[in-house]
């Protein structure tokens, strides 16, 4: 790879899908042991969707990582669409937070134990830090304004 | 007043829509999805001493249609022989757009070329000459951006400048051998002066050459069709028309780098996106985890709305029930405030799931979806463009039923019919929310995904029953346009969605009512029984179906709640309130939770029963009318009814087995 530019896309997303399937993979195993009766890894929650969206992450980044060593530079492509889906998803993540504290604020069962389930999003919320890094690097890629409005 | 038509003619999802609501000021449905229009409609606007009226066509990417809407385009164009045909062009997508255009010229036709969405094509770097393409294509060209109406007083101008000029045939140089053939047809096609009167002959005889059935359809009648089925006979109508198309292309390709100077070759924000959501691995799982998301977010963020609704429902009836005494107060607490209540509490989640798939709609998501699946459903033998309305079921499976009209196939339109219902329609969603949010907890939202899911593997199995068994044959391909990706607004989004959730309100409101009047009578009757218990005819009705429906680990409450589910599927929540409604301060999701009958596997087999069990009577008489069959319709109901029981069946048994509760 002889640009540095997409040597560093490559390593970007050869890392940080590594490190999305490494985490997908455990939460998605806690969730299988559970379902048979056994005690769940610690710190890891039990989430088979949420496990399954780490991995479908993970695979679009090394999709990208794959493709750029292979010398196809339209593999970019995976890694941006990669971080914007991360990102979007992390985004939903946190709305998800903040309906079940709306929920407990209406239903008056606020504790901070009940703060547990947020577990089962911690992952998604906190390794969306490394493609957040990604967005502030490439922002320029991401220019949504070069979208037109819906509605024709 | 001069009074002028105008045909809006285009290839589909360029805008034409929205260019006809500009011109006309209505406010038809616009998506950003090919096939929105399927029908003409038609608008009237009165302009500096002209009544215009404008013609929506249905889009088509030439006038050799295939499908029902194309014929449509395509006829009006050509018999009804509009004053000025607006061809709306997608500025992004040039090339491809003027093809049409090469044709609608050939026909004779005053023509003004809208150039929409030019916006977009400066945004992206094209530098498109205007005056340079309409010199070339010897029509006016007007550059449009119908979602901002900018260009709109100009085309009017313009339209009403060309209305008054001369026709003029734009030709096409198809090289020597073709045009000598063109030639000798229309010497053919020129003894009948009829004919020549109706339609261009030139333009009649390149058809032919092609060998255009609606082409032959009309010279069929004229008396020089024997000598034109001689000279049909001796040519490869197949060579000609691969040859004609690629002349007109080539004809395009001349002239579009001195118009389009920076035309594409760039890659788009839409091409990188699409290079991975259409990918042959990664389609399917993309599009599983984003209508995940759209499910978690529904559930999660109507909670705290559902919970203002129901108390306030709650509360009513309790205050009606202490305010009226007797029937009458029991008929307007239970039966009637109590039944509603427990209906439009699931307004929120319903109107939250519409907001959603209008996002991903106008974003141009939804397309993607049915591209990645019609790869899948091809390999199974199945007509891809089925998921499309498969994909409209998720609202309401009626119009989705209607919508197959679009399918060029009898075969396949017919077991897109009867495999749409398995679709989870919006009428489904409270109950799974009901019972989902009771028994499985944080997991409600992944619970409910697996259930749209299983709908839709369900569907695609029967589909793949009924290729192999029923309508033996191989399925069509299925070209489909994808169209650019677009930022979704939150008022177009928000429309949308709100259209989509009144019509449930009001189509539900009245089945409700009257749906919650006759189960609270046969609730409350023989005289003297305890409301809702199993004295009542509702109980008796229950207990007598009960052992058929005991394996799928339903009791007789359930099996009332099914009963009523066949009329709407609104009505299995209302059953529900009136039998569990003994305490009217709980809420029926704790009574639910407090009757031994139901556990997290009963709950599951109740709602995969309710997932693929007989939608509703609407659903029934639209399968009769599009069939036009009372065989069919008694096919989809009993099918549907033998699925359900199998599949809650094993879901229940295979539970138990392996030990759930």
């Amino acid at each position: 790879m002889e640009n540095k530019k997409l040597k560093g896309k490559f390593l970007f997303g050869l890392i940080v899908g590594a490190i999305y399937l490494a985490v997908g993979t455990l939460v998605l195993i806690n969730e299988i042991i559970m379902i048979f009766g056994f005690n769940d890894f610690f710190f890891f929650p039990a989430d088979i969707m949420g496990g399954f969206t780490l991995i479908v992450i993970a695979v679009i980044f090394l999709f990208g990582a794959k493709e750029l060593h292979a010398g196809i530079n339209e593999g970019v492509a995976y890694i941006y669409v990669g971080i914007l889906i991360a990102v979007i998803l992390a985004v939903i993540a946190i709305i998800l937070i903040g309906g079940e504290l709306l929920n407990m604020a209406i239903e008056s069962e606020w504790t901070f134990s009940s703060l547990d389930f947020t577990m089962a999003l911690k992952p998604i919320v906190l390794l969306v830090l490394l493609p957040l890094f990604g967005l502030l690097v490439w922002r320029d890629k991401f220019a949504l304004n070069n979208l037109a409005k819906a509605g024709k | 007043m001069e009074k002028i038509t105008v045909a809006l003619a285009g290839n589909p999802n360029v805008g034409k829509t929205s260019v006809f609501n500009r011109l006309v000021g209505s406010r038809q449905r616009v998506g950003n999805w090919p096939g929105v229009t399927v029908e003409k409609l038609s608008g009237k606007k009165k302009y500096e001493g002209y009544e215009i009226e404008f013609v929506d066509l249905p889009g088509t990417y030439g006038l050799a249609a295939y499908s029902k809407d194309e014929i449509v385009a395509r006829d009006y164009l050509i018999n009804e022989k509009p004053d000025v045909v607006v061809h709306v062009i997608d500025a992004t997508n040039l090339k491809r757009n003027l093809y049409l255009t090469t044709q609608i010229l050939e026909l004779g036709s005053k023509v003004v070329i809208a150039l929409n969405m030019s916006d977009m094509a400066e945004t992206r770097g094209d530098k498109i000459d205007v005056s340079r393409l309409s010199e070339f294509l010897g029509v006016p060209v007007v550059k449009t951006v119908a979602s901002e109406d900018k260009g709109t007083q100009k085309l009017l101008e313009t339209i009403t400048e060309v209305s008054k000029t001369k026709q003029h045939i734009h030709e096409i140089s198809y090289g020597s051998r073709i045009e000598r053939k063109i030639l000798s047809l229309e010497k053919v096609l020129g003894e009948d002066a009829e004919l020549s009167k109706k339609i261009p002959l030139r333009w009649l005889s390149a058809r032919l050459l092609e060998g255009d059935k609606n082409a032959i359809e009309n010279v069929a009648s004229s008396p020089a069709w024997p000598e034109v089925k001689k000279f049909l006979k001796g040519i490869d109508s197949e060579k000609y028309e691969a040859q004609m198309v690629d002349k007109r292309y080539s004809a395009i390709s001349l002239f579009l780098p001195q118009v389009c100077t920076i035309c594409a070759g760039k890659t788009t924000v839409s091409d990188m996106i699409d290079r991975v959501v259409t990918n042959k691995y990664l389609g399917i799982p993309i599009f599983l985890i984003i209508i995940w998301a759209a499910f978690e977010l529904t559930f999660t963020l109507s909670t705290p709305f559902m919970e203002i609704v129901g108390t306030f429902f709650s509360d009513l009836s309790v205050f009606v029930l202490d305010a009226i005494p007797g029937l009458f107060g029991s008929l307007l607490g239970n039966g009637i405030i109590g039944g509603l209540g427990f209906v439009l509490v699931f307004v929120p989640p319903i109107f939250i799931m519409f907001l959603m798939l209008s996002v991903l709609e106008d974003s141009g998501y939804l397309s993607r979806a049915a591209f990645v699946m019609d790869r899948l459903m091809y390999k199974l033998g199945l007509q891809g463009k089925s998921f499309v309305p498969m994909l409209m079921g998720i609202g309401c499976n009626v119009p989705a039923i209607m919508a197959t009209r679009t399918i060029d196939d009898e075969k396949d339109r017919f077991i897109t019919i009867l495999v749409t219902p398995f679709i989870s329609c919006g009428a489904r969603l409270p109950v799974f929310i009901l019972l989902a949010g009771a028994f499985f907890g944080h997991e409600a939202g992944t619970v409910i995904f697996s259930l749209y899911v299983l709908g839709i593997v369900v569907a695609i199995l029967s589909a793949l029953l009924l290729r192999k068994f029923v309508f033996k044959g191989e399925a069509a391909p299925f070209i489909m346009e994808l169209p650019i990706y677009r930022r979704p607004t939150f008022k177009t989004s928000f429309l949308h969605a709100w259209n989509l959730g009144f019509t449930y309100i009001k189509k539900a409101g009245p089945i409700i009512v009257i749906g919650a009047i006759i189960i609270w009578f046969l609730a409350s009757f023989p005289e003297g029984v305890t409301y809702g218990g199993a004295d009542s005819y509702v109980g008796v009705i229950g207990q007598t179906l009960e052992p058929i429906f005991a394996p799928l680990g339903f009791d007789w409450k359930m099996v009332v709640a099914l009963i009523f589910g066949f009329v709407a599927k609104e009505l299995v929540i209302s059953a529900l309130g009136v039998l569990y409604s003994n305490d009217e301060t709980k809420g029926l999701s704790l009574s639910l939770q407090e009757d031994a009958a139901f556990t997290p596997l009963s709950s599951l087999s109740l709602m995969v029963f309710t997932l693929l069990y007989v939608p509703c009577i609407a659903t029934l008489s639209v399968i009769k009318k599009e069939t036009g069959s009372w065989k069919w319709m008694a096919f989809s109901a009993t099918y549907s009814i033998g699925i359900a029981w199998i599949a809650a069946f094993l879901i229940y048994q295979g539970g138990l087995i392996l030990g759930f509760s």
